[in-house]
């Protein structure tokens, strides 16, 4: 039985939501480990004064670098599941039920959560059908992978798998790394859906061709 | 043309001692103190010998010498711009694990 269970929440500049997501999660869940990638705001004073693990990078490394601080502490703590959500509020508390169950179940080492699969999420229509299909067009150009979802940020896996996962893209294209290394190493996957609310746009798309750049540097440097 | 050749010259072989210290200070590994080495003997060479470009030029069917040395320049500078970049993202990297390695230490300092 799979029961140690750390959430992994990166975070910059989210005063604004921070203290919400954290108020809610801490009603169902204790392991909490907020990873602050350089916050310039009052984010870190706000996550202070929650019994929540808090992790401080004290210059700006990117999304995925902040994950892999979480996974590597979470790791070191004897954690036996690990899940990555967001600080922005815009993934639901209720959700992340469904993931344990799904890894608890011992079939899956990995679980994607899935805007496209039922669900009802509020995405900005470029996102839907311009920015998220282009994703998923690099996705399966780079790395020969078919999901509905090419850049969901709200996943979980068990302990062997984040040991086995080394996230090396310290910016937003970790979503794709990490699909990536799934197939890769052959991990049992499984997608779930999942509901997200928009609060603000997320990934531009500036910030798409920013992932699509690195993911070339990363392949052509090795 | 012949102070211009000189003065080139003085130029390349003054890169040439740098290089030589660099690589006696072990600043240098032995492949890149050949390659620059390799890159300044043949623009020397270029700059007292300007047929033997326009010859290879021949050679490889590319009409001029100055069109070859243009090509060569050209892919090299991107070559070494990619060298760069690899190095970049190399030393990003390392700046993460830095600031990671921080991060957990300060959190266990906090926890003692």
């Amino acid at each position: 039985m799979l029961n140690k269970v750390f959430i992994i929440i990166p975070t910059l500049n989210e005063e604004k939501n921070i203290c919400d997501v954290l108020s809610k999660l801490l009603l169902e869940y204790k392991n909490i480990i907020v990873v602050d990638d350089g916050s310039s705001d009052k984010t870190i004073e706000i996550v202070s004064k929650f019994p929540v693990i808090l992790l401080k990078h004290f210059i700006n490394r990117g999304q995925g670098a902040a994950l892999q601080t979480g996974n590597e502490y979470a790791i070191k703590n004897g954690a036996d599941i690990i899940i990555h959500f967001d600080g922005d509020g815009q993934f639901q508390i209720e959700d992340i039920d469904s993931f344990i169950k799904t890894l608890q179940s011992e079939k899956y080492d990995i679980v994607f959560g899935s805007r496209f699969m039922g669900k009802k999420s509020n995405l900005p229509k470029i996102k839907k059908y311009i920015i998220l299909p282009i994703g998923k067009i690099v996705n399966k150009i780079f790395f020969n992978i078919n999901t509905t979802d090419p850049q969901s940020g709200f996943r979980a896996m068990t302990k062997d798998t984040a040991i086995k996962i080394n996230i090396e893209q310290d910016k937003m294209a970790h979503c794709s790394e990490i699909l990536h290394k799934a197939f890769k190493y052959k991990l049992r996957i499984k997608e779930i859906p999942i509901t997200v609310k928009y609060s603000r746009f997320g990934q531009s798309f500036g910030g798409g061709l920013e992932i699509v750049k690195d993911l070339i540097i990363n392949k052509i440097s090795k | 043309m012949i102070i211009f050749k000189i003065i080139i010259s003085l130029f390349i072989l003054f890169v040439f001692v740098n290089l030589i210290l660099q690589r006696k200070k072990d600043k240098l590994t032995t492949n890149i103190f050949l390659m620059w080495s390799l890159l300044w003997i043949a623009i020397a060479i270029i700059f007292w010998k300007p047929d033997l470009a326009s010859y290879l030029a021949i050679k490889l069917g590319i009409g001029r010498g100055s069109d070859l040395i243009i090509y060569i320049s050209i892919i090299s500078i991107f070559y070494i711009l990619f060298k760069i970049l690899a190095k970049i993202h190399n030393l990003e990297s390392q700046i993460t694990k830095v600031v990671r390695e921080v991060a957990i230490k300060n959190n266990e300092k906090e926890n003692e």
